[in-house]
């Protein structure tokens, strides 16, 4: 098989992977940041709980990223974590306390305790969401990534504003897909306070997205060769708006789970904006974006290694969709508390 | 100004082995629980599918509980780790990514994904699967558990003892790519250091158990599950330390062949010598290159290569720069051993008051049997000590060396700011853990007698559940 084709395959694969932890983790990530939102004990703990069974399986993807992009690409491995060294910090010490937090929230009956991990739990999720959001956005703007691929950037001037602006993107796109899901979750009156945040949540996101939409187009026009090269791809903007007004008429109409189905489109359809704009770069290079970005193409580890990790995804990846039917069809329906829950 | 960016790139060096040693210790304090923990409840849970003797679920349900806290630690930790190859590591991530990326990538899709999704069922799905099912869900956690230490124990024996691999592009963009995969993945001592690893994690899980157990039994708590558990425990760790020991003559005999420095600098042998001596206790002089203490000679040629005359290769057969820091791993090797001596003794003693009926009665006994929880936490992280500081000063042995491996863009600052980080968050998560334990454990597996109704999850999730276990 041609080196190009394992390349776009391995390619394929980790955006696959990307879409997978948008569309799960952004849920329990959303779920977080909604924490706060929600008022009463037992009200947060049947939120805390509809995530349960799935925030640990989820976050998976993000170790399934990390390898794929080890295996496939080490050198944008390399150089993304070493050149976004303090952003990808907090994001640990973010992902390390959001774990304690969810686990160790209900393990104490003292109001402090609970009231401290909510917090905790509230803006670990904030944390890891913005932080995403900067770190898609730096890839649109472009870093400076030198000829021998090292990313020389000082941890401020990651925060542009329109990274800055990208991390509020993330904040409400996912703040609303936690809200989808805790809809579908959630019974009673506890479901129709969890509704009234509805509007907010979709609001803001429409806000921002209209905002980030017109910047990106008009400031990196890069970003919209492709629509200009092949046409074919203003279906992906034009399913995304239908896609957005039948989650929203689902919603109003309490079909929770298609409006579930239609949010998890909505994600997938935006990242493919992003990837449609920025292919074939993987990191684009700020100070020359011909000469030095990282390309799928001029990235890769050789054939043999991307042969062997097909492999391994061919194999894996039926078994990997199988335990996550397996859990999310076990725990369907409504959360309810009983002695095993968080 | 040159020498000023060569002492800060030592500095940068140093940083960063202390915070990977630092974050893969406290990491390994609870993966090699998790694995443990989870093929004992294959045997709990094993026994009540078959009997359904309420008061296996309970104890099932206990260990399930305490599971998922060193679980949880387990993941939280583990990320740095994924993330630290890339961050501190990258020069050698970029030379070893064709090679060692799909490890950690076969991992994540072999492993974690079934540990993760799994677990869900394990903690949450008691009322909502089949007995068993749940069971079956139990048994893939911990096969989830257990590969995730296949592929990061094969992901280090390559670079202990890298095969299978050929070295292309000079410079920076030197790097090592695939030559013959099954080479990679068997390479000489990966399945010897697996079963080293795995026993190890088996008799750690074991020890959890005689020392909650014997805790129990002191304090006249849940006295029936103290009683069982203690018995099935002491007979489990009696088996695993032997097996322990035949594993461990195995691993050293591998070590004296592919990695005769590191051999060296684990007895101290210095100069090549016959009837080589193994060291019962003694001290390293690095001044006057000799080891000091109590030693049988010629017994580390008999271990070696059968025979008691043998030469066994000393350091000097290597330039000193290529030496590991020999008392580090000397020490590190020897407290090892006289951990799993300690491990023994507990074991032995506890069998022989069973045998006598006493064991209840032995409250000094008990009560060292409640610390020695310590001893195979000791063992592992002294075998781990020895086999990475042994291998030093290579980051891949005889092909990297540790400090080729460092990233080129992060400074000192960085490496330093986020040491400071990760002592003060895992100090904090240390705090919390053994908090949270404590209380698991002081409640211990609860009244046996009183089954959860049947209709425990269509109840109102509003209502107030009488007698809730706090959980």
């Amino acid at each position: 098989m041609p080196l190009e084709i394992l390349q776009l395959a391995w390619y394929a694969v980790i955006v696959i992977s990307i879409i997978f932890y948008v569309i799960l983790d952004g849920f329990d990530l959303g779920v977080g940041s909604l924490q706060l939102f929600i008022k009463g004990d037992t009200e947060r703990r049947i939120c805390l709980n509809s995530i349960g069974p799935f925030w640990d399986g989820n976050e998976v993807w993000l170790i399934a990223i990390g390898g794929g992009l080890f295996v496939g690409f080490p050198d944008v491995y390399a150089s993304v974590f070493s050149g976004f060294y303090v952003l990808l910090m907090i994001y640990l010490a973010g992902i390390m306390f959001r774990a304690c937090a969810i686990e160790f929230r209900s393990k104490h009956t003292s109001n402090l305790w609970r009231k401290t991990w909510d917090t905790v739990f509230w803006f670990s999720s904030l944390t890891i969401t913005f932080g995403s959001g900067i770190l898609l956005g730096s890839f649109v703007e472009g870093v400076p990534l030198n000829a021998s691929r090292e990313i020389y950037i000082s941890f401020w001037s990651i925060f542009t504003r329109y990274t800055i602006g990208m991390g509020f993107m993330a904040v409400f796109l996912f703040a609303m897909h936690g809200n989808h899901f805790l809809l579908l979750k959630t019974e009673g009156e506890l479901q129709a306070r969890i509704y009234k945040l509805f509007p907010w949540t979709t609001g803001l996101f429409l806000v921002t997205f209209t905002i980030m939409t017109i910047w990106t187009w008009s400031l990196f026009p890069y970003m919209g060769e492709l629509f200009i090269e092949m046409p074919l791809f203003w279906l992906l903007p034009v399913l995304l708006v239908g896609v957005f007004i039948s989650k929203v008429w689902t919603s109003i109409k309490g079909r929770y789970g298609l409006s579930f189905f239609f949010s998890m489109l909505t994600i997938t359809l935006l990242f493919l904006l992003f990837v449609a704009g920025t292919f074939p770069n993987m990191v684009i290079s700020s100070i020359d974006r011909d000469l030095y970005s990282l390309t799928l193409y001029n990235s890769s580890a050789t054939a043999t290694t991307l042969k062997v990790a097909l492999m391994i995804a061919f194999i894996g990846v039926p078994l990997v969709l199988l335990y996550g039917y397996i859990l999310y069809a076990t725990f369907r329906g409504k959360t309810r508390l009983h002695d095993h829950s968080y | 100004m040159a020498l000023y960016s060569y002492k800060s790139a030592m500095d940068t060096l140093l940083l960063a082995r202390i915070q990977f040693a630092f974050t893969v210790t406290f990491h390994y304090f609870f993966p090699p629980m998790t694995i443990g923990l989870a093929w004992m409840l294959i045997y709990i849970e094993g026994v009540y599918v078959r009997t359904k003797d309420p008061m296996y679920k309970k104890m099932a349900q206990f260990w399930t509980r305490i599971f998922s806290i060193f679980f949880v630690m387990g993941v939280a930790t583990g990320f740095v780790l994924l993330f630290a190859f890339g961050n501190n590591w990258s020069t050698f991530s970029k030379f070893v990514g064709d090679v060692f990326g799909s490890l950690l990538a076969a991992e994540g899709i072999f492993a974690f994904f079934m540990e993760g999704g799994f677990l869900g069922i394990m903690l949450f799905g008691w009322d909502r699967v089949t007995p068993v099912m749940h069971y079956v869900s139990t048994i893939l956690v911990s096969f989830g558990a257990t590969f995730s230490a296949i592929w990061i124990v094969m992901a280090n024996s390559w670079m202990q003892t890298p095969t299978g691999y050929k070295i292309i592009g000079d410079g920076p963009n030197k790097r090592a790519v695939i030559a013959n995969l099954w080479d990679i993945y068997f390479n000489p001592s990966f399945i010897d250091r697996l079963f080293h690893v795995l026993l190890g994690c088996w008799i750690l899980g074991i020890f959890l158990m005689i020392s909650v157990s014997a805790y129990y039994l002191l304090k006249k708590r849940h006295l029936a599950f103290a009683r069982r558990t203690m018995k099935i425990a002491l007979i489990a760790a009696m088996a695993s330390l032997l097996l322990q020991l035949f594993s461990g003559d195995r691993s050293a005999k591998l070590t004296a062949k592919y990695q005769p420095t590191k051999f060296a600098a684990m007895e101290a042998i210095f100069e090549t010598q016959e009837y080589a001596p193994f060291t019962i206790i003694g001290f390293v002089d690095m001044a006057n290159e000799k080891m000091r203490g109590i030693a049988i000679p010629g017994l580390l040629s008999f271990l070696t290569h059968g025979n008691f005359k043998e030469a066994v290769q000393g350091l000097n057969e290597v330039p000193k720069e290529d030496w590991p820091y020999v008392p580090a791993v000397f020490y590190s090797y020897h407290i090892m051993i006289y951990a799993w001596g300690g491990m023994m003794a507990i074991a032995m003693l506890g069998l022989f008051f069973c045998w006598r009926k006493t064991l209840e009665r032995q409250r000094w006994y008990l009560w060292g049997a409640v610390l020695s929880i310590a001893l195979p936490y000791i063992a592992n992280m002294a075998g781990w000590f020895t086999a990475e500081m042994g291998r030093q000063p290579w980051i891949v042995y005889n092909v990297m060396r540790v400090n080729e491996g460092l990233s080129k863009v992060v400074s000192r600052e960085q490496v330093l700011g986020s040491l400071i980080m990760f002592i003060c968050v895992y100090t904090l998560l240390g705090c919390l853990f053994v908090f949270l334990l404590n209380r698991k454990i002081q409640h211990g597996p609860g009244e046996y007698n009183t089954a959860l109704p049947d209709d425990a999850h269509y109840r109102d999730p509003y209502e107030e559940i009488p007698n809730r276990v706090e959980s």
